[in-house]
């Protein structure tokens, strides 16, 4: 049997960073409060032991309050590890030490971490490892995920206690609040529906008013929460006695955070500072990277006219210049873009800006009826919509996160770049970071419009409430960022060699055959055709109508299908003959069609595993609809500025 | 006086906590009565804003932090909730303009005043009668 060891703390302690130092993963880190969303298990060998970690959501306190939390709790209650590492950070030790009491009452072997040694030392704080397991009665290792320090004594020290008995430990309140949890132990005993937990901890959690204890047991002789106040402050009180002869500081050292917030977060300049680096961000992304795109562009040029040249038999030539390497090669001159906007994400995650930026626009949320938290999951959408459909189970509000996970696909992701940067190449060039930096633009609005109309149709709530946790700005390292990149960017390469192959050869087959090579007589469009009945009035033809039904499986095989149906023959004419089949305002109806519609595959599968079926089909008619609507408003306006 | 009328750079001590579920949050998040809370900053538009809690930034609306009710330390009062009395500024928190401003009526860091009914303040200039807006912004020692 191996040995079960759970990592528990407050958010954002360094848990993952730690879990990931343990077993040697790779799982998500960032800095902010609230990245891990669920239960990650990961195993070490360690002296001829098997130890299987468990990496939890991060909680301020066993009373769990959003879903992450109730993730983490969950966890400890019902499936209570062998051993519990409670993480606690060397810079806050006081709420870190808070949920290690709560912990202690679970019952389980304890192991107390204190992460991030290193930054404690360089702001001069010192901390007295002995004095600290001598108050608290656990063994108390001092780690540093980031330098490595402490982690063989953390495996050794987890082995030891595996071995040694269990140590009763127990906070003692005052005789008052005692008595009251006394009494209460002796009633929870007796019940047999309450027999699997510590009665300990229910009687001080229905003494605290925690929601979920309080469902759990109904009412008793005494009221639920009634020494909330007297339980918070007693434990402080017994932690601010320990951290008076743990910690050690050598002088007030002025922390860069403050200088940096200053400016960042400032209350004129923080809103236009805001702006300024989202700009920055996709003239990046989009211009400065683009010779690398160039020259990928020519290689595949090169290599499907070396195709053509060399393949004798006129099918299988086509089937590899025209189908796999226009196929797919198309999307792939994208991938420095890609990677370059997920460089800059990585940054804003990694140095603890994310959720400033959540801060400072949290107001304009707020008449929206939603708060800042939401917005940090719309600007990880930029990155890929997945993962910030996850990152809504931070949200605390149940109608908020439901309106966020349905507003947040309108949100560009990296995706849908390669659709913007070939209209905008082709039709706008002086323009087009402009253009493309428009196109996001409009992706907020609407996005946030979304959120508006269905908390007008679905919900008549009120803004739900705030907190977000400002972490200290770190400095991101190299290492990480090129790990971040990597595991996001792979992602899209991978999609590039499977579902977007596959749909470039089937796109081929499509519309090369029955009319061998004439595309306006093939398969492809036909199915374009019988579509573009419904989209006339948007002066969609057969090939942008079948570009966009293949664009359902991923969206960038719209890209690939425009270059099959266009590019017969020909790769590096595609932008030449776009501009002789449509006007921009055509074209420009096409890309917020595009932005807009039908989330891909991977994103419908989120929603309905996130928010339930029920909400997979709403999502689709959803979002079909509202890209009717403004491509067919961006027509209209269109003729009539033209 | 609530947490949300306490000026930015200055401390307050938690006297008590709603009796609701955001109260349980704020619990569990730090604000226990009795412990001290500084306010750091303000987001554009003056909502949100940035406390210090337990060694950590939290971000809060004035709406939620409305319904934390704090003591200043030290006879320190904000000059919208002075009672009637003699006292001291401390501080005024606002601009140039602001500042000037307040020049006008004689109201300076250091000078004593009287206040003589709700929001009502004698100087040597006269008997002025300031809005919310401008007396929350005076911060005040009882002498
Ligand atoms: N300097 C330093 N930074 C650390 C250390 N441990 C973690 N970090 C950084 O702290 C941030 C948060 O780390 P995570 O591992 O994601 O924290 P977590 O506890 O899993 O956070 P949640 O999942 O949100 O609860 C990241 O930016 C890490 O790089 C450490 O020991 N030293
Ligand atoms: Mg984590």
């Amino acid at each position: 049997m191996a040995l079960r060891v759970a990592l528990c703390g407050n958010p954002n302690v360094g848990k993952t960073s730690l879990f990931n130092a343990l077993t040697g993963m790779r799982q998500y880190v960032a800095n902010w409060a609230g990245v891990t969303v669920e239960v990650k298990e990961g195993i070490r060998n360690w002296q001829g032991v098997k130890i299987d970690f468990v990496d939890l959501p991060g909680t301020y306190s066993l009373s769990s309050f959003s879903m992450d939390e109730k993730i983490a709790r969950e966890y400890l209650l019902y499936k209570t590890p062998d051993i519990l590492l409670v993480i606690v950070d060397a810079l806050s030790m006081r709420q870190g030490l808070y949920l290690f009491l709560e912990a202690a009452e679970l019952d389980t072997k304890t192991i107390l971490v204190v992460n991030a040694v290193d930054e404690a030392r360089k702001q001069g704080i010192h901390i007295d490892r002995q004095e600290l397991a001598k108050h608290t009665g656990v063994p108390v290792v001092l780690t540093s995920a980031v330098t490595g320090e402490g982690i063989d004594d953390l495996l050794d020290t987890i082995l030891r206690i595996s071995s040694s008995d269990k140590k009763k430990l127990q906070f003692i309140f005052d005789e008052e609040v005692e008595k009251m949890i006394k009494a209460l132990e002796s009633e929870f005993i007796s019940r047999p529906s309450l027999q699997s937990f510590p009665a300990r901890w229910l009687a001080i959690k229905y003494l605290e008013g925690d929601p979920q204890t309080v469902a759990l047991i109904g009412q008793t002789q005494v009221v639920a929460g009634s020494l909330r106040e007297k339980i918070a402050e007693g434990r402080y009180k017994h932690i601010d006695l320990i951290l008076k002869e743990v910690l050690k500081t050598s002088g007030e050292v002025m922390t860069m955070s403050d200088a940096l917030d200053h400016v960042l977060t400032h209350k004129y300049i923080g809103i236009p500072i805001f702006l300024t680096l989202m700009y920055m961000t996709f003239t990046f992304a989009f211009q400065t990277i683009q010779p690398i795109c160039d020259g990928i562009e020519a290689l595949f040029t090169f290599l499907s006219d070396l195709a053509r040249r060399s393949i004798a038999n006129n099918t299988i030539s086509s089937l590899i210049a025209d189908g796999i390497i226009s196929g797919v090669g198309s999307i792939l001159v994208f991938v420095p873009n890609i990677f370059a906007l997920f460089l800059i994400l990585g940054i804003m995650e990694e140095s603890g800006y994310l959720p400033r930026a959540a801060f400072v626009v949290d107001r304009i949320m707020y008449r929206l009826k939603l708060s800042g938290r939401s917005f940090m999951s719309f600007l990880l959408g930029f990155g890929c919509t997945v993962p910030a459909i996850m990152s809504t189970r931070g949200i605390s509000d149940q109608r908020e996160r439901t309106i966020t996970v349905l507003s947040v696909p309108f949100i560009s992701c990296s995706a849908r770049l390669p659709v913007y940067l070939l209209i905008a190449s082709v039709f706008f060039e002086k323009e087009k970071g402009m253009v493309v930096f428009s196109v996001y633009l409009l992706s907020v609005i609407v996005a946030l419009m979304s959120a508006v109309l269905l908390n007008k149709i679905l919900f008549k709530g009120e803004p739900s409430f705030l907190v977000l946790e400002l972490p200290r700005y770190r400095m991101p390292k190299v290492k990480n960022l090129l790990l971040y990149v990597w595991y996001r960017g792979k992602h899209f390469l991978m999609k590039a060699g499977t579902i977007i192959f596959l749909a470039s050869v089937i796109l081929w087959i499509l519309s090369y055959f029955p009319a061998s090579g004439d595309p306006t007589k093939s398969f492809a469009s036909e199915i374009g055709r019988a579509l573009s009945v419904l989209l006339k009035p948007l002066g969609f033809d057969w090939r942008l109508s079948t570009a966009l039904i293949f664009g359902t499986a991923a969206k960038e095989v719209i890209v690939s299908t425009l270059s099959m149906l266009f590019g017969f023959g020909k790769v590096e004419s595609l932008g030449s003959t776009l501009t002789s089949f449509y006007d921009p305002v055509t074209v420009l109806s096409f890309l917020v069609f595009a932005m807009a519609y039908i989330p891909c595959f991977a994103t419908l599968g989120s929603i309905s595993s996130e928010i339930g079926k029920r909400y997979l089909i709403i999502s689709v008619i959803y979002s079909l609809a509202v890209a009717y609507l403004l491509a067919l408003l961006v027509r209209l306006l269109g003729g009539w500025l033209v | 006086m609530s947490l949300s009328e306490v000026p930015v750079g200055l401390s307050a001590k938690v006297k008590s906590i709603p009796d609701s579920l955001v109260g349980s949050r704020l619990i569990s998040l730090g604000f226990i009565p009795g412990t001290y809370v500084k306010v750091v900053r303000d987001a554009p538009l003056g909502d949100p804003r940035v406390y210090l809690v337990m060694d950590k930034l939290i971000t809060l609306r004035n709406d939620d932090a409305v319904q934390i009710e704090v003591v200043l330390d030290n006879d320190l009062v904000i000059l919208s909730s002075a009672q009637e009395g003699t006292y001291t500024i401390v501080e005024l928190f606002g601009g140039v303009g602001f500042q000037r401003k307040m020049h006008r009526m004689d109201l300076q860091k250091g000078k004593t005043v009287q206040i003589i009914g709700p929001m009502t303040v004698k100087t040597q200039r006269g008997v002025f009668k300031l809005g919310f807006g401008i007396a929350s912004r005076i911060l005040l020692r009882r002498v």
